[in-house]
Order: C-alpha cells, then sequence, then structure tokens
C-alpha cells in the first residue's frame, strides 16, 4: 500500500514537472503594444528625384551634399510597421546635437512607401572626418526604440574633402 | 484500497512516462529541425554553438540590415563602405543583424542567409555571425556580437543591371524572418561598369 502511494507520487511529481516545463516552453510574445520598438534603416544620398544618383546608398559625404535616412520601426510582437512612430534623427555635430524630426514618405499616391526619411545638407563649414548619429522613435503606447548604425568604423557617416 | 490505487498508480505513472516520452521526441525533432550552424568557410573548424540567452524566444525575430563593399584588403578606402553599386569582380558585402523581438536582444542563434537573384537562378549566399571568431581590431571597437555577414563577388562576365535580394533567418525556435531593401529602384542593388 506505502510502495504504492509513493510510486504513485512520484509519477504525480515527475508528470507535474514535465506540465509545467511544457507550459513554460516557449513563452508567450509579448501583448501588443508593450515592448521596445526595432528601428532600423539605412543612409542614401538624397539628391532631387530624376538626379541619377538619387537614393543610391552612402556613408561618404561631401559638403554641401544631402545626406538621406530612410528608417522603418517594427513593432517588437507582430513584425509589423508600427504606424504611430515618431522618429527623430540625432546628429553630433562640433560637440552639439541637432535633431532632425523625420517625415513618414507613404502618400496616397505612393503607399508602398511605408518608411519614413529625413534629410540633412553638410553646411560648407562642418568638420571633416565621422559624425556620430543615433535615430530614436516612439509610438502612441509610450515605446521607444534606438537605431545605431553597426560600429564599423569605415561605415560611419563621414565628412570627406 | 489497493484495488482502487493499483489502476491509479499505473496510469498516473504511464501518463508520465508517454509525456516524458512526448518531450523526448519533441526535442529530437527541434534539434532534427534546427538549421547548421554557420560554417566557417574555410577558417578552420565550426565554433561551439553560442550559450542559450536568458528569455528567448520572446515576441518575433525581425531581422534587417544593408549592403557595403567588402573589397580587400581591409586597407583599401573603399572597405566597408556603403554602397548599392558594385563593378564586376568586386564583393558584394551583406551585413545583417536578428534581433528577438520581445527584448529586443541580438538572436545570436539565428542563420541567416543572403538570396541574390541574378541571371535568372537565385544564389545563396550563406551568412556568418560574427559573435564568434576573431575580428581585426582596427575595423571594430569591440566584437561586433549583433552581426552577420555574408559576401558575393560579382562574376567578371555579368551584365550590368539591378539585381534584387532578400535575405532570410531562422533561429533555434524555430521561428523565422525575412528582409527586404526599401523598394525604391535607385536604392537596389546594382552591377556598373
Amino acid at each position: 500500500m506505502r510502495k504504492t502511494l509513493l510510486i504513485s507520487a512520484a509519477a504525480l511529481i515527475v508528470f507535474a514537472g514535465l506540465s509545467i516545463h511544457a507550459f513554460q516552453s516557449p513563452p508567450p510574445p509579448p501583448a501588443p503594444g508593450t515592448g521596445r520598438l526595432i528601428v532600423y534603416g539605412d543612409m542614401a544620398l538624397f539628391q532631387p528625384p530624376g538626379h541619377p544618383e538619387n537614393c543610391i546608398l552612402r556613408n561618404r559625404f561631401k559638403r554641401g551634399e544631402p545626406v538621406g535616412w530612410r528608417m522603418f520601426v517594427a513593432d517588437p510582437s507582430t513584425g509589423k510597421r508600427e504606424e504611430s512612430a515618431q522618429l527623430v534623427v540625432h546628429l553630433i555635430v562640433s560637440g552639439r546635437t541637432i535633431d532632425i524630426p523625420m517625415r513618414y514618405r507613404a502618400t496616397e499616391r505612393q503607399p508602398e512607401r511605408e518608411f519614413w526619411v529625413a534629410k540633412w545638407v553638410v553646411p560648407q563649414d562642418a568638420p571633416i572626418g565621422i559624425i556620430r548619429y543615433t535615430v530614436t522613435a516612439t509610438d502612441k503606447y509610450g515605446r521607444t526604440g534606438e537605431f545605431k548604425p553597426f560600429e564599423v568604423q569605415a561605415s560611419q557617416l563621414t565628412i570627406v574633402e | 484500497m489497493r484495488a482502487h490505487f493499483g489502476p491509479a498508480a499505473a496510469g498516473i505513472a504511464a501518463l508520465a512516462l508517454a509525456a516524458g516520452a512526448t518531450m523526448a521526441l519533441h526535442g529530437q525533432r527541434a534539434e532534427s529541425q534546427a538549421p547548421p550552424a554557420a560554417q566557417g568557410r574555410g577558417r578552420g573548424a565550426p565554433l561551439p554553438p553560442p550559450e542559450p540567452q536568458a528569455g528567448h524566444p520572446s515576441g518575433k525575430l525581425i531581422i534587417w540590415g544593408d549592403v557595403a563593399s567588402f573589397d580587400v584588403p581591409g586597407t583599401l578606402p573603399t572597405h566597408c563602405i556603403l554602397t548599392n553599386r558594385f563593378k564586376r569582380g568586386q564583393r558584394m558585402g551583406f551585413r545583417m543583424t536578428a534581433i528577438d523581438g520581445g527584448s529586443g536582444e541580438t538572436e545570436n542563434t539565428g542563420v541567416l542567409v543572403a538570396h541574390v537573384k541574378y541571371a535568372g537562378t537565385t544564389i545563396d549566399v550563406p551568412m556568418r555571425w560574427r559573435g564568434q571568431g576573431g575580428f581585426p581590431a582596427t575595423e571594430y571597437p569591440r566584437q561586433p556580437s549583433e552581426m552577420w555577414t555574408g559576401v558575393w563577388v560579382v562574376p567578371a562576365d555579368a551584365q550590368p543591371g539591378a539585381l534584387s535580394y532578400t535575405v532570410t533567418a531562422t533561429d533555434r525556435f524555430g521561428r523565422t524572418a525575412t528582409f527586404s531593401p526599401f523598394i525604391n529602384v535607385v536604392s537596389q542593388i546594382a552591377i556598373v561598369e
């Protein structure tokens, strides 16, 4: 009798443990509206439309050239675009931070352009060398996110002669 | 009493065994489905799998990245600069990251492959996770643990024109993700004279 009870108890413990493990793995995704926004994108030359080099990818710019950012914001739980996001590019130039608000690019005529853009024309007195930048985003749920470019020296936004 | 507990105990034990067997099978299946680790591509034996990350998986697997010139040697002025225009013989570099959406951390079990549409075929370019192995300190201030890289050398007989590409990822939890660059035509990778 005692042996039977012991076996039953042991089996119950093992079963309960396995069940808990099964329920714990994998954890459910975060509910919509929670977590950190995923912000990503690239940098391009933002010449006027029709210019042969408009929108080619670049990280080296001369003074007077228009630096362009294109960014996307993803909801961390769905991976889909978070429409309510507001983005700002933060440039550090000569020790000063310049904030450039980004604009959502899609319009009624071009709904496929589901990304945000910003432009900065390199000033004539900009120092030669690397300019650090980040892009931050906030959405209507109060979530935030930040983009930083890959930490590769040669790929940073660089002002050249 | 014994008549009641005997079958009950046997039943519970059988349930426990069945559950255990199911989990063992599940684990085996997950292992067998897990994609192979990124290979060293001539850099010696494959490195051991990375340490499990607490809290993963959570949310969606999200990947993003860009393209750059992977000209070698690294001292070349065009090495690792962003570009989408490449000449024949040039090394087209794909740089990506994989994020565990819920935690916002790098998902280091991601296996990424770039798919280049070229001359009517799709060329699969396996990507290497840079969180392991050596890295040139002249180029990186730290181990680039958030980065995967892959290289495709533009063939010498390639025709000038735009190409399209995507990058796909899977992780050890079975999550998948696909990256496509922004749709602007001029920004697509292109082969130029």
